[in-house]
């Protein structure tokens, strides 16, 4: 019962900030400067043409209605439609076209930069002070510092240009061909992947390492429990609550990141999308788009919480 | 043995001035750091070559002793372009960070500080920045004021106004506990001469640590956005703008994007070890980047 | 075979953290019999826990020790292989500590821990058996406290049940470090009378690790007093309490009397403890003593036997 209110009140606010969250959207995209009706018909079009533009997308309705009205679209599943792409594609069929491959991407990265983080990690923290702590805590220093896309260019000057592994650009829809989209999805997740182990691993490193003073660590060696056991059963299983946490935090760095990356690999993904809708000023699209990055967002700290509560004893009881 | 002598050496008080004169991993970020923008300045002032020097006789030359990181597609000089570049790219993260820096702390030292439904709109509002992918918020802001370098700096600054006000928030809240806000209060002074006379100085070390690790990923934003053609545009010369150049001609002369991207990181490992090491010296507890 | 439980002779614990040299544990000889309970006593920062610690060999990363002997039944505990040393942690010397919240995995429930111990013992069918081992610590609600997580018990009941689980291996000596500090007086009763009880029933000898010369007059049969790293004095509780030889220990006694009610007011000691940083010349005490001689500063008071097993480190008594 206790969880189920729990539940419900974080599934509450979590609405609650997406809806606070898409009218910043609205309104920041309803600030930019330029006719809606002009981009999307051209300098030529007539008063006429272009009045019943307006109308026709309730161009000029009070700004309360038009949100309100946006809203009620979005949540039926219609985002608008896309101005710059002849055809007059609707910005939710683009959107859903593009976030597959993007969430593939996503969380290839994220599977690709957890289990280097983990492997790392807890080398360095169970080997403290000693020559893999230092080989492993300055690797994860130095790819902090490279920027994720230029870290892409390199894997494919190196895997692609060199040694002929993996594609160099382009991407097979994980619809078409899952294999498909393993292989050529593997540069451009491992360029999202290797900064963000960096990050993971430092953390969970930070964290193992507070971990290994705990009482309950000595108390287990006392009950002559092997180094193995105890790391994985006391060390490991209790800072997963902390290195999960902190994972969440990196959400809106990962996604970020993604929507750069997919430009250097030409992957069709939302951010494509979004970075393409921009060039075009296509309000429509650009406004679902950061909605959607949001609800990715939200949606993945509030797995995060769930996923603590079910790892924490104190909770699930 | 005197008292002063029994202390610990990490426990007495210290400026970040003088964790540099301990530290060794700060010491090493600032020599990368300083040696590095020495060599940047050397070669703006010194370069036998402009960075819009357009020379078509000597295109896309791989590096050697009169072009030590190569040429472009025009013939000009990559790392005169590089120096150049990183002072533009570093200006405008500083810019983003002063920002973003001082914007959050205002934020959440007030949030901190007055609790109550005040702070519960403030870190909302954080909450809900803090939710929207990087590059998503700032494309955003990008369309909003348009393209250039202080648009750029713009939005890394309120893509780092959560960070600062997360970390103003907890620390204020903090302080208001400690005996010192106390007493001043009961001394009758006012809520801002308190925030900024008391509390500052004493949060000031963590502030501080995340504005030199932020500066990192400060640059790296600018490139990105740059990179894929929504930031600083040419032909001013940023690291983003001339890595997007480079990628153009990336599978003829790839040294003019990898060896700009390895600059980026090399000044970026400089301001993350400096970060590191004030972190460690002034707050082991800061983890966030 | 010596028929003795414990035997540790010459033990010395030199910690390096940082470059400066802790010289914790030295020259210590102890040696429990069957069934006997020690209490080792001092106070905090004198080496008691780090004795303790020696004993399971899980002295501190980077620590030097050496003794000329240190047994535990049959068990050699100057063994270097750690493979070997594991399977004589928790059969040959267990350990209670001193917080039992903090002893337990707060992820896992107590059935977990209890079956990590018992099938580890070889006890397939490890319910009942836990079952029963709980239940000879006086805890009734069996099914309850192992269905529980740690968060869930208070600290008596942790505590009874660290017991069963370390009895449970069938040590040969157990060392308890301040197991009742952290309980409220009513569950502290309530365990030194466990323990009174247990080493009427089992094998195991106990060192009894405190701070507190009450409760260590209350259960131990002998009394081992240290300071500053090394151990004072050692005899049994009734020679102790009627007739402290060392300064320090009729001090730590004057004190305990005090605080029972017999005496006015609480005796007071000069002074602090030497630091164990620092080379040593004389006797650690000396420069708190009030019946100094002039010998006591210029070597190092050796062991001093008496009659009825009794020694102690005082020139007074040579």
């Amino acid at each position: 019962m206790r969880v189920l209110t729990w539940l419900l009140l974080r599934a509450g606010s979590a609405a609650f900030m997406l809806l606070l969250g898409s009218l910043v959207v609205f309104l920041l995209m309803h600030a930019v400067p330029g006719d809606a009706a002009l981009a999307a018909l051209g300098d030529q079009a007539s008063p006429d043409a272009i009045a019943d533009f307006r109308r026709l997308h309730h161009l000029d309705d009070p700004l309360a209605m038009q949100f309100l009205a946006w809203l009620r679209g979005a949540l039926r599943g219609d985002l608008g439609t896309s101005i710059s792409l002849a055809g007059g594609f609707s910005t939710a069929s683009l959107i859903a076209g593009s976030l597959p491959n993007t969430l593939f991407i996503g969380a290839y990265a994220l599977l690709l930069a957890l289990a280097i983080s983990i492997t790392a990690g807890s080398i360095a923290a169970s080997r403290h002070g000693r020559v893999e702590d230092v080989l492993a805590t300055s690797g994860a220093i130095v790819t902090i510092s490279m920027p994720d896309f230029w870290l892409g260019y390199v894997l494919v000057l190196l895997f692609s240009l060199e040694l002929g592994w993996f594609p160099a650009y382009g991407f097979t829809r994980p619809g078409e061909s899952f294999l498909g989209a393993l292989h050529s999805g593997f540069l451009p997740a491992l360029a999202i992947a290797v900064p963000m182990a960096g990050i993971f691993s430092r953390m969970l490193r930070a964290t193992l390492l507070e971990t290994f003073r705990r009482a309950y660590v000595t108390s287990a060696r006392v009950m002559g429990f092997g180094r193995a056991f105890v790391f994985w059963h006391y060390v490991f299983r209790n800072a997963l609550i902390p290195y999960v946490t902190a994972i969440g935090l990196q959400a809106r760095y990962l996604l970020g990141g993604v929507v750069v990356v997919e430009r250097v690999f030409g992957v069709p993904g939302i951010g494509s999308v979004m970075v393409d809708g921009a060039f075009a000023r296509d309000i429509s699209v650009v406004q679902g788009c950061a909605v959607v990055f949001l609800l990715i967002v939200i949606l993945v700290n509030l797995l995060v919480d769930l996923l603590c509560g079910l790892l924490d004893p104190r909770t699930a009881a | 043995m005197s008292a002063a002598a029994a202390i610990p050496r990490s426990a007495r008080r210290r400026g970040p001035l003088g964790v540099l004169a301990r530290n060794r991993v700060a010491q090493c970020g600032a020599f990368i750091l300083v040696s590095t923008l020495l060599l940047i300045a050397g070669i703006v002032l010194f370069s036998p070559y402009d960075p819009n020097d357009k020379d078509y006789m000597a295109i896309l030359q791989p590096p050697s002793l009169e072009h030590p990181f190569g040429t472009d597609s025009f013939g000009q000089d990559v790392l005169t372009r590089v120096a150049h570049g990183a002072r533009i790219s570093l200006l405008v993260s500083v810019g983003g960070l002063v920002l973003g820096g001082l914007a959050g702390t205002v934020l959440g030292m007030t949030a901190g500080y007055r609790g109550g439904w005040l702070d519960a709109v403030i870190t909302r509002i954080v909450e809900l920045l803090y939710s929207f992918p990087t590059y998503v918020l700032a494309l955003c802001l990008m369309l909003l004021l348009g393209y250039g370098a202080s648009s750029v700096a713009l939005a890394i600054g309120l893509v780092y106004v959560p960070n600062f006000a997360r970390l103003a928030r907890s620390m204020t809240a903090q302080a208001k506990a400690e005996n010192y806000v106390t007493a001043a209060r009961l001394m009758g002074q006012s809520a801002p001469r308190i925030l900024a006379r008391e509390i500052l100085p004493n949060i000031a070390a963590p502030l501080l640590v995340q504005f030199s690790a932020g500066l990192g990923f400060g640059i790296i934003m600018e490139a990105g956005l740059s990179f894929v053609g929504l930031g600083v545009q040419p032909p001013t010369p940023s690291l983003g703008v001339m890595m997007a150049d480079g990628k153009d001609y990336f599978q003829n002369g790839p040294w003019v994007l990898t060896l700009t991207g390895l600059s980026v990181a090399w000044i970026i490992l400089g301001l993350n070890l400096l970060g590191d090491g004030l972190r460690d010296a002034l707050d082991p507890r800061l983890r966030d980047r | 075979m010596t028929g003795l439980a414990l035997e540790i002779r010459g033990l010395d614990l030199m910690l390096d953290p940082l470059g400066r040299r802790l010289h914790v544990v030295r020259s210590l000889d102890l040696e429990l019999r069957r069934g006997e309970v020690l209490g080792l006593i001092g106070e905090s920062g004198s080496g008691k826990t780090m004795t303790g610690l020696s004993l399971l060999r899980l002295e501190p990363e980077g620590a030097r020790l050496t003794a000329e002997i240190m047994r535990a039944g049959e068990a050699d505990l100057l063994q270097s292989e750690e493979a070997e040393l594991r399977a004589l942690r928790g059969r040959a010397v267990g350990m209670i500590f001193q917080d039992p919240v903090g002893a337990f995995n707060p992820a896992k429930r107590i059935a977990w821990h209890a079956r990590q111990v018992l099938v580890r013992r070889g006890i397939a069918d490890w319910r009942p058996a836990a079952e029963r081992l709980l239940a000879e610590v006086d805890i009734a609600d069996t099914a309850r406290v192992l269905g529980a997580y740690p968060h869930q018990l208070s600290g008596g009941m942790l505590q009874r049940t660290l017991i069963a689980l370390v009895l449970a291996a069938n040590p040969a000596v157990v060392v308890a470090d301040e197991p009742t500090t952290n309980l409220d007086n009513i569950v502290e009763q309530q365990i030194l009378r466990l323990f009174r009880r247990l080493r009427q029933t089992e094998d195991a000898a106990f060192l009894f690790i405190t701070h507190d010369m009450t409760v260590a007059a209350s259960l131990c049969d002998r009394i081992a007093v240290m300071y500053a790293g090394e151990v004072v004095e050692i005899g049994t509780t009734a020679q102790l309490f009627e007739d402290p030889l060392h300064p320090y220990t009729a001090a730590l006694i004057a004190t305990a009397r005090a605080l029972e009610g017999e005496a006015e007011r609480l005796p007071e000691l000069p002074g602090e403890p030497p630091s164990i940083a620092e080379p040593r010349t004389g006797c650690a005490f000396a420069s708190r003593c009030a019946r100094r001689l002039e010998g006591c500063t210029l070597a190092p008071v050796p062991m001093i036997p008496l009659e009825g097993g009794r020694r102690v480190r005082c020139l007074l008594h040579g």
